[in-house]
């Protein structure tokens, strides 16, 4: 811990200045805690990492250039002991698996900032990690189902952005037969019944973005 | 002239002849010369001698006979063919010709549809008075009735028959009208020409049948297209509505919570601080209101087909000006236009409109710019659409990672662009603005609202 008090430094990442306006109004009230740097991407993140060694992050995960899960990793690599908590809208079981994988100690809904933050920041503080039931319930709905594989996670964010079998077909350079054989095999791992509800389903698990 | 009534028939002298006339059949039969008469020239001096004896006046004697001894000649006729001609000329027998044996003993003939011009001659073979002989010829399937005919023209000639089956008739009659009703009869057959036949009609019927077929099949696949487009755009609708909740509506409304939850927190001991952070929560509640009502007024906005491009777009300007994003030191905006105005396909119109409003609010928002231009030009290879700005620029980073959609979303317009057959590029120093440039090539742009083009567009933006 790189502090001389008690306190606890922390670095704010999100790329919505009111979100780290209000987090900062809601820490400035607390006299065990202070926020010591604030950043909008990830790649300042890093840099404001390395500078001030805070002893929590709270990190979004949606950024304009790299995604806050790559920052967690690159952070992790260098800080293997960086007590990070994602700060993020949607309880998506998939994101907070990659999340957690990726080493973050802590999960906090950007809904439930007001309520939680203060008590997550201790808990992970302490050393403890700290999911919210709603996260931890997602999670443990979706346990025992398949994972998509890479290709088929790229089909559907391809399907999200509009793109026809045929498109989709095109940009990957594979035949049009395979793209729909892939796209079957994800409506059934979903449990979707076309192709906007794979869509709908895969944003709310976190499996993509928007 | 006079007549005797004789044997309930009457005889009467004139001066062709002597005519008999018989009130059962209401016919008269003509004698004359070459019955037997000394002249045809008769007076009308008669006479009938007690036996019976007929005696008729004429110019050189008279003639006597006895009428119940006149018998008619009840010869029944064979009737044959003489002869066919082919365009007037008679055929060789054998060989390559139509014809392999006498005419006489064929009883059908096959015709190409070349031999336009054929004819048949004929005869009776009754040679006592033949030249009274009399004869009647029928081509059925194409005449109905009879061509009666004198010993004088034994001959049938006919023109352009239709490819098909007729049969030839001809009967005779012997000097006293005794018919050979049977008479004799030749089968022609014209062959068609082959794009008459059968077969070439049915390659015809068959061709215009596969052509229907495939024709259905491409509108059918028209609107499979047309479908499933819908559906993919609905996806993208959808993700580009709660993209843009998510940015806008949400954020504002989670900052503004937790400022309420700091000002909630701060109520007792510093009431000053609180009221100030309620102020930030209130701003930023109103904030996200304008926002909701600014994302609503772009989901409903009408159709901008109807009218001209610079038109819709100066709109947008306007609103985009007047709207609560606006920066502290708005930047002046401007539409300019270059070249002779073309129709634009409206869908295509559409997406180009939306396209430049998000450029337009991107640079508006984002780029902290003193000036936003907007240029449409109407070039004959292309159109060109140009938004520049002299705000900070876009960081050479970002941009080459494509910006993150919903901040900058470049790599969803980018993907539009191409999906409506055109590209979009930016150029961007830090410093020195942006300039974003959509080009759509001629055909896809001004390709007209007919369907044709309509479909190529489709194609173009299913396709690409």
């Amino acid at each position: 811990m790189n502090t001389e008090t008690n306190t606890i430094r922390i670095l704010t990442v999100d790329d919505h200045a009111l979100l780290r306006g209000g987090v900062a109004a809601l820490i400035e009230l607390e006299p065990d805690m202070e926020v010591v740097a604030e950043a909008s991407t990830g790649r300042e993140a890093i840099e404001q990492f390395r500078r001030h060694r805070p002893d929590i992050t709270l990190m979004d995960l949606q950024m304009p250039d790299i995604t806050g899960i790559e920052a967690i990793i690159a952070i992790r690599s260098e800080f293997p002991e960086a007590r990070i908590v994602v700060l993020t809208t949607y309880a998506g079981d998939v994101q907070v698996v990659r999340a957690l994988k990726a080493g973050a100690r802590g999960y906090l809904l950007k809904g439930n900032v007001h309520t939680d933050l203060l008590e997550t920041i201790r808990t992970v503080h302490a050393g403890k990690k700290r999911i919210p039931p709603e996260v931890a319930a997602e999670l443990a709905m979706h346990t025992t189902e398949d994972e998509l594989t890479a290709r088929e996670l790229e089909i559907l964010k391809l399907i999200a952005q509009g793109n026809a079998n045929k498109e989709i077909a095109a940009q990957l350079s594979v035949r049009e037969d395979t793209v729909k054989s892939h796209v079957g095999n994800i409506l059934d791992k979903l449990g979707a019944n076309d192709r906007t509800h794979a869509v709908t389903i895969g944003l709310k698990r976190g499996i993509i973005e928007l | 002239m006079h007549s005797r009534r004789w044997n309930r028939q009457a005889l009467a002298q004139h001066p062709e002849g002597i005519s008999r006339f018989d009130p059962k059949t209401e016919t008269f039969r003509n004698y004359d010369v070459s019955d037997g008469l000394q002249s045809n020239d008769f007076s009308d001096g008669c006479y009938q001698a007690p036996d019976g004896e007929v005696f008729f006046g004429a110019s050189d004697g008279f003639t006597g006979f006895y009428p119940e001894r006149i018998r008619d000649n009840s010869y029944v006729p064979p009737v044959v063919i003489t002869s066919f001609k082919l365009f007037n000329k008679t055929l060789p027998i054998g060989g390559n010709s139509v014809l392999q044996k006498s005419i006489s003993y064929v009883d059908s003939l096959t015709l190409s549809h070349r031999d336009s011009v054929f004819s048949f001659e004929f005869a009776a073979l009754s040679y006592a008075n033949s030249h009274k002989n009399r004869y009647r010829y029928k081509l059925e399937n194409f005449e109905r009735g009879w061509n009666e005919v004198g010993s004088k023209q034994r001959l049938a000639t006919y023109t352009n028959l239709d490819p098909g089956k007729y049969l030839f008739r001809v009967q005779g009659s012997n000097s006293d009208g005794v018919w050979n009703e049977k008479g004799v009869a030749l089968s022609i057959v014209v062959t068609p020409p082959w794009w008459k036949t059968n077969w070439f009609r049915a390659l015809c019927a068959g061709i215009v049948l596969t052509m229907l077929w495939a024709a259905y099949r491409f509108r059918f696949g028209q609107l499979q297209r047309e479908f499933d487009m819908r559906l993919e755009g609905r996806v993208e609708e959808r993700m580009r509505v709660a993209r843009e909740l998510h940015d806008t509506l949400l954020q504002s409304f989670q900052a503004s919570l937790i400022q309420m939850q700091a000002a909630r927190n701060n109520f007792s001991r510093r009431p000053e601080e609180a009221a100030k952070g309620l102020n930030r929560a209130i701003e930023m509640a109103a904030g996200a209101v304008a926002e909701g009502r600014s994302a609503i007024q772009n989901l409903r906005a009408e159709p901008t087909s109807k009218r001209d491009l610079a038109e819709v777009l100066t709109d947008a300007v306007q609103e985009i000006a007047q709207s609560a994003e606006a920066p502290v030191n708005p930047p002046v905006l401007r539409v300019r236009m270059e070249g002779e105005r073309k129709e634009l396909q409206p869908v295509l119109q559409d997406e180009i409109y939306r396209l430049a409003r998000e450029l337009l609010r991107n640079a508006f928002r984002h780029a902290q710019a003193g000036r936003i231009e907007v240029e449409i030009r109407y070039e004959t290879r292309q159109l060109r659409l140009h938004v520049r700005d002299d705000g900070k620029g876009i960081d050479p980073g970002i941009l080459q990672a494509g910006g993150r959609a919903g901040h900058f979303g470049l790599p969803g317009m980018r993907e539009r662009a191409n999906r409506l057959g055109g590209k979009l590029e930016f150029w961007s120093e830090a410093g020195a603005g942006t300039e974003a440039v959509l080009t759509v090539p001629a055909t896809v742009a001004y390709g007209g609202s007919n369907g044709g083009r309509f479909s190529f567009l489709r194609r173009k933006k299913a396709g690409s």
